[in-house]
Order: C-alpha cells, then sequence, then structure tokens
C-alpha cells in the first residue's frame, strides 16, 4: 500500500513539474511561434504586393463571387491583396492564387499557389501577361491549347476586379471597344457555344474590308467583327441565312445597319450547302417515297442547320439536323422527326456517343435511351430525359439540341416555313 | 577513471553505436536522412533529448519506485522532446517544417528509452551525461553519413549544394526507401567489420526461464542449485 502510494506521488510530481516547465517554455515560445505563423502566411501576399506595410483582412461583400476566398487591404495603403481557388469542369483539382492590386485598380503581380492542371499551362508566364492591367483585362488573351485553364484563371481574375469593385475600393476599368466586340463574339451565336458558353469559332479569310471572320467549327454559322468607319459591329450569320447586328453595348442594329444582305451574299446559305447530305439521311427515318424539302426558319442562331418538311400519304412531318457542341468540344449530330403536333416521333445520334463503348464500366442501353425521348413533345421533354450518367456536358449538349429543335419547329410548323 | 569516462562517451561512437551496432532508432534515420540538413536537425534534437533526460532520469533513479519506472520516463522524455519542437517552432522553423511528425517520434526513439533503462537508472549524472552525449553524437554521426551517401548519390548534391559533375549522374533510388534499406544495410556490415569483434559467448540453458520446456533436466539442475 505504501509503494503504491509512493508510486503514485512520485507519478504525479513528476507529472506536474514536467507540465510547468512546458508552461514555462510555451510562453516563451508561443508568440514567436505565432509571428513566425503570420508571416508564413502572408508570404504570397509579400509576393504579390511587394512593399506592403503590413496586412490587414477585410470582409467579403455580400455579391462576392465564390472564387474569391479573402481579401486583404495593405495598412500603409499601397493597394490590396485577394487569394483566389477556382475550378474548371475539365479538372479534378482547384487553382489557387494570389491576384495583387495596386490602389489605382491595376494588377501589381499574380502567384499561382497551387495548380493542378495541364502541365502546358504556364503557370510561369502566363500570370505575368496580367500585370498592369485594370478591371477591363484589356488585351489579355487565353492560353491557346489549355483554353479552359486560362479561361478559369480569367474568371477568377475577373472576380477578384468584381469584389475590389463592389467594396468601392477601386474604379471600374474601361473597357476598348475591340475587347467588348471580343467579349460580344461568344454570344452573338449561341448555337457555336460549348456547354461553358465559349464559342467554338475558326477565323476564316473574308473578303469584306474591315473585317475579321470566324466559322462556327460546328457549322453553325458565322461570326464577323466589321470595323465602319471607326465602329466596331458584331455580326452573325446563321445556318440559315439569318443576319443578326450588334454594337459594341450589345443592342441589336440589324435592321437599321443595311448589312443583312452582304453578309448573306459573302458566307452564303450553310443549310442549303448540307441538304442533299442531310436528306439522304433523313430518308431513312421516314416511310419510303416521303417528299422531304428544305425549309428556311428565320433568326435560329441555335444549333440546328437543316430544317426539312416531310410529306408521306397525307401525313406531315418535320425533320431536323443538330449539331451541339459536346465533350471535348467536339460536333455532335443530332437527327429528329417530329410528327404535325411537334411531338418526337425519331431521334437518333451520330458519332460515338450511343456506343455501348462510350466509357468504361459503363454501358448504354441505346434501344431504352432513344425511347426516353421519343414521343417527347417541348412540353414533356425534361432535362432528366437526356441524361447519360457521368457525361455530363454530353447530357447537356443533346438537351440544347432538344430544346433548339422545339424551337425551330415552332417556327416553321406555323407558317409552313420558307422554302 | 579518466579511460572509464572517455570509453563511456565514445562507446557510442562505433562499439556501441546505437543505430549501426544496436540498431536502434531505425525509423527516423531512415526517414531523415533523404539529406544531409534534415538528418543533422534530427540527430541535434535527439542528442539534446538523450542528454537532458539521461542526467534528469539518473538524478531521480533513486526516488522513481520500479512500478512506474517506464511511464516516468516517458513522462520526461516527452517533456523534453517536447520543449525541443516548441523551441525549433519558435527559433528554426524550417528546420521544424523539415522533420516533420519525426520530431515528435522521437519521444517513442528506442534510443532515448533504451539508454535511460539500460544506462541512466544505473549509473551517476554525470556518467549519464557522457552516455547521453556518446550516444547522441554517435546517433548523429550515423545519421549524417547515410545521409551523406544517400543525397550525394541520390541526389547529386551535400547539403542542398549541388556537386556538379554528380548532378547527370545519380541514383535516384537511394533517395527512396528500398534504397534507404541498401544503404543501411552496407553501413551495419561496414561498421561490424570495423567495429570491436564481439567475445564468443558460450550459449547454454543456465538461467533460461524455458528451460523446463526444452530440457526437464535442466530444471532439475537448476532447482538443486536453488536449493543449494
Amino acid at each position: 500500500m505504501k509503494n503504491n502510494i509512493k508510486s503514485v506521488v512520485v507519478l504525479t510530481v513528476i507529472c506536474v513539474v514536467v507540465s510547468l516547465l512546458l508552461a514555462l517554455t510555451n510562453s516563451v515560445t508561443a508568440p514567436i511561434i505565432a509571428a513566425n505563423r503570420a508571416a508564413s502566411e502572408n508570404a504570397s501576399l509579400i509576393v504579390v504586393l511587394p512593399g506592403a506595410a503590413g496586412f490587414e483582412e477585410l470582409e467579403k461583400p455580400g455579391d462576392c463571387p465564390e472564387s474569391v476566398q479573402k481579401i486583404y487591404r495593405d495598412t500603409g495603403g499601397s493597394g490590396y491583396v485577394a487569394t483566389v481557388s477556382v475550378t474548371s469542369q475539365y479538372s479534378k483539382s482547384d487553382m489557387c492564387f494570389t491576384v495583387g492590386v495596386h490602389a489605382d485598380g491595376t494588377i501589381s503581380d499574380i502567384l499561382i499557389t497551387s495548380y493542378g492542371e495541364t502541365k502546358d499551362f504556364g503557370t510561369e508566364t502566363y500570370p505575368k501577361t496580367y500585370v498592369g492591367k485594370d478591371s477591363a483585362l484589356t488585351g489579355v488573351e487565353l492560353y491557346s491549347g489549355a483554353t479552359y485553364s486560362s479561361a478559369a484563371f480569367k474568371n477568377g481574375v475577373s472576380d477578384v476586379f468584381t469584389s475590389l469593385i463592389s467594396l468601392g475600393l477601386i474604379g471600374e476599368g474601361v473597357k476598348t471597344d475591340e475587347q467588348k466586340a471580343a467579349e460580344l463574339l461568344d454570344t452573338v451565336l449561341p448555337g457555336a457555344a460549348s456547354d461553358t458558353g465559349k464559342g467554338s469559332l475558326t477565323e476564316i479569310e473574308c473578303s469584306l474590308p474591315g473585317a475579321t471572320a470566324y466559322k462556327a467549327t460546328n457549322g453553325t454559322g458565322y461570326a464577323v467583327i466589321l470595323d465602319i468607319d471607326g465602329s466596331l459591329y458584331v455580326c452573325a450569320v446563321d445556318a440559315f441565312g439569318s443576319v443578326k447586328v450588334l454594337d459594341t453595348d450589345g443592342s441589336d442594329v440589324t435592321e437599321g445597319s443595311g448589312l443583312a444582305d452582304t453578309l448573306k451574299d459573302e458566307f452564303g446559305v450553310l443549310a442549303d450547302a448540307a441538304s442533299e447530305n442531310d436528306i439522304s439521311r433523313l430518308s431513312r427515318y421516314v416511310p419510303e417515297g416521303a417528299v422531304i424539302t428544305p425549309l428556311h426558319p428565320e433568326g435560329l442562331f441555335s444549333t440546328v442547320t437543316g430544317a426539312y418538311l416531310i410529306e408521306s400519304e397525307g401525313d406531315t412531318l418535320y425533320g431536323f439536323v443538330a449539331h451541339p457542341v459536346g465533350y471535348n468540344s467536339g460536333t455532335m449530330t443530332v437527327w429528329y422527326v417530329l410528327d404535325g403536333s411537334g411531338a418526337i416521333v425519331t431521334f437518333r445520334v451520330s458519332e460515338f456517343i450511343l456506343n455501348a463503348d462510350y466509357y468504361d464500366d459503363y454501358v448504354l442501353d441505346k434501344d431504352a435511351y432513344v425511347g426516353n425521348i421519343e414521343g417527347k413533345t417541348a412540353d414533356t421533354l425534361t432535362d432528366g430525359d437526356t441524361v447519360i450518367s457521368g457525361a455530363t456536358i454530353t447530357s447537356n449538349a443533346l438537351g440544347r439540341a432538344s430544346r433548339d429543335v422545339f424551337a425551330a419547329f415552332d417556327a416553321v410548323s406555323g407558317n409552313g416555313g420558307a422554302e | 577513471m579518466k579511460n572509464k569516462k572517455l570509453s563511456i562517451l565514445l562507446n557510442g561512437l562505433i562499439n556501441e553505436n546505437p543505430v549501426f551496432v544496436l540498431v536502434l532508432g531505425t525509423c527516423p534515420t531512415l526517414a531523415t536522412t533523404t539529406s544531409v540538413v534534415s538528418a543533422l536537425a534530427m540527430g541535434i534534437a535527439a542528442l539534446a533529448v538523450l542528454v537532458c533526460s539521461n542526467a534528469v532520469i539518473s538524478m531521480l533513479r533513486k526516488v522513481i519506485p520500479d512500478k512506474v519506472r517506464i511511464p516516468s520516463y516517458i513522462v520526461i522524455i516527452a517533456g523534453f522532446v517536447t520543449i525541443v519542437q516548441m523551441l525549433m517552432q519558435a527559433y528554426l522553423p524550417s528546420l521544424y517544417d523539415m522533420l516533420g511528425v519525426y520530431l515528435a517520434l522521437i519521444v517513442v526513439n528506442c534510443i532515448i528509452l533504451g539508454r535511460a533503462e539500460m544506462f541512466a537508472s544505473k549509473n551517476g549524472v554525470f556518467d549519464s551525461v557522457l552516455d547521453g552525449i556518446g550516444m547522441g553524437i554517435g546517433f548523429t554521426l550515423a545519421l549524417l553519413s547515410m545521409a551523406t551517401v544517400r543525397e550525394v548519390f541520390g541526389n547529386g548534391s551535400w547539403a542542398g549544394f549541388a556537386i556538379p559533375f554528380l548532378k547527370n549522374y545519380t541514383i535516384p533510388i537511394l533517395s527512396e526507401s528500398p534504397g534507404g534499406f541498401f544503404v543501411f544495410g552496407i553501413m551495419i556490415a561496414l561498421v561490424s567489420k570495423l567495429g570491436k569483434k564481439p567475445v564468443k559467448q558460450e550459449i547454454s540453458c543456465k538461467g533460461c526461464p524455458s528451460a523446463a520446456l526444452c530440457y526437464p533436466e535442466a530444471s532439475v539442475n537448476k532447482e538443486s542449485e536453488v536449493a543449494e
């Protein structure tokens, strides 16, 4: 008993003495450790805003974009720093970077602190192209070959400016007309856009003076930036020859521009060029002997590139071809036949999408998938009907194509369409 | 007397080197010897803990009851390790980050507890301190020699300084775990060759608690010895 008591007492005393020593050491080292930790966290902040006296964290605005993690103000007044984390649908990991902005609203530096995307993004060089730019980001280009990474990066930088402007810390930069026009290219021809909203365009030769022309890679039309007497206009010609003209503020000035015929003559009608092939393919899905006549719906600017009237033994059907941009910016070809009430009678997809071995460990029941869509109308087709498990982009593309086809049906079925 | 003190000090360097002869502390040895700087940091941290814990345990050896011997040693060792951790985190943060979890693992390093149990608990304070210094220096030298081999031939550098003519002829596996084991085995063999030859001991069942299971006649001999 005596030995047990002695054991307990000795062990307790040892524990108490050791604890006191630890407490004493901690009281001396804790402030130094805290200062070290703060210095380490501030390391990236100092890199992008050198000469800063110190950093004070600010409260984020209520409408702050999700990508902006923290906002700091230099206590010396030289500028602001924000930490950003962005994702892109093609990346498994976030890209984190720190943006320094001078008090005058121009970027001082950008440092990528965490990056897990394609190796050719250029983590050392690409951020430097943003130095000196204001919120307009004039002249900043997306990195060719890794567009989705640079798009995420650019969006993150824009979000920083949005937050700082929202807090009233800096003024909004002025965008040049060229910049506004470049941004409108993504919206003037919606049919050419991928799932991210970015237009899939290739620059082509154009005989019009002062014009920079692009063709949609999915064949849904053309987009043109026209310089007329110093004023820039962004124009679109869809697959059926419809023309839309926007000024740099995004206002539709088609009627007053007088450019419709000029542009239509320059680029032609893509739907006419493809009609022979389309008719040949559509004839597989309609009764034998049906007469297929091309239609020209107006003002679609969508993924629909072909519209046809199909007449067979008193029945009237409508055939459509759509080319949505799918996975990996590839063009899909989707065939629809609708009856007079607008219900999908036949639905087919060319290219890879309905192949059973589309991707590992998943087998798509082709017949069930097609059966899920046939018979549906604009009112009854839902996003869930076009879903393919694990293939979000392709599912979205098929959903878009379907909605565009229903809109095209409404355009042609009312008055029978222009022949 | 002087020779005895010196032999205690020098014992840990080669003859009873804790890493290559006693084969203790293998985990931090393999983990921190990918670079000379981290090896040196680990060695010095372990040396400090060894000396301090040996001294205190020796001071308290007649006070600590046998029943709570091990828990008391662990508390003392853990206390010193934590103090070293805090001091390193405050004044040498880059080394602290480099050592990572292995700094805290010094608590369960067999060298520390082993020397406390085998030497400090049975000898005076000065001798225990000398033993701690000797073992600590032996541990550090062992880590340093392994780290030199692994970093020079595995990475083409030493203590972070690139060796130009080796940079293009590195053996990357030496920087990895398998390479660590290769180097470790070779160093043990080398030290075994260079060190004092052990005295050949005659093996017998005398004193073995399991003797009765193997040799019933041995247990009869033991009983007669006890009776005597």
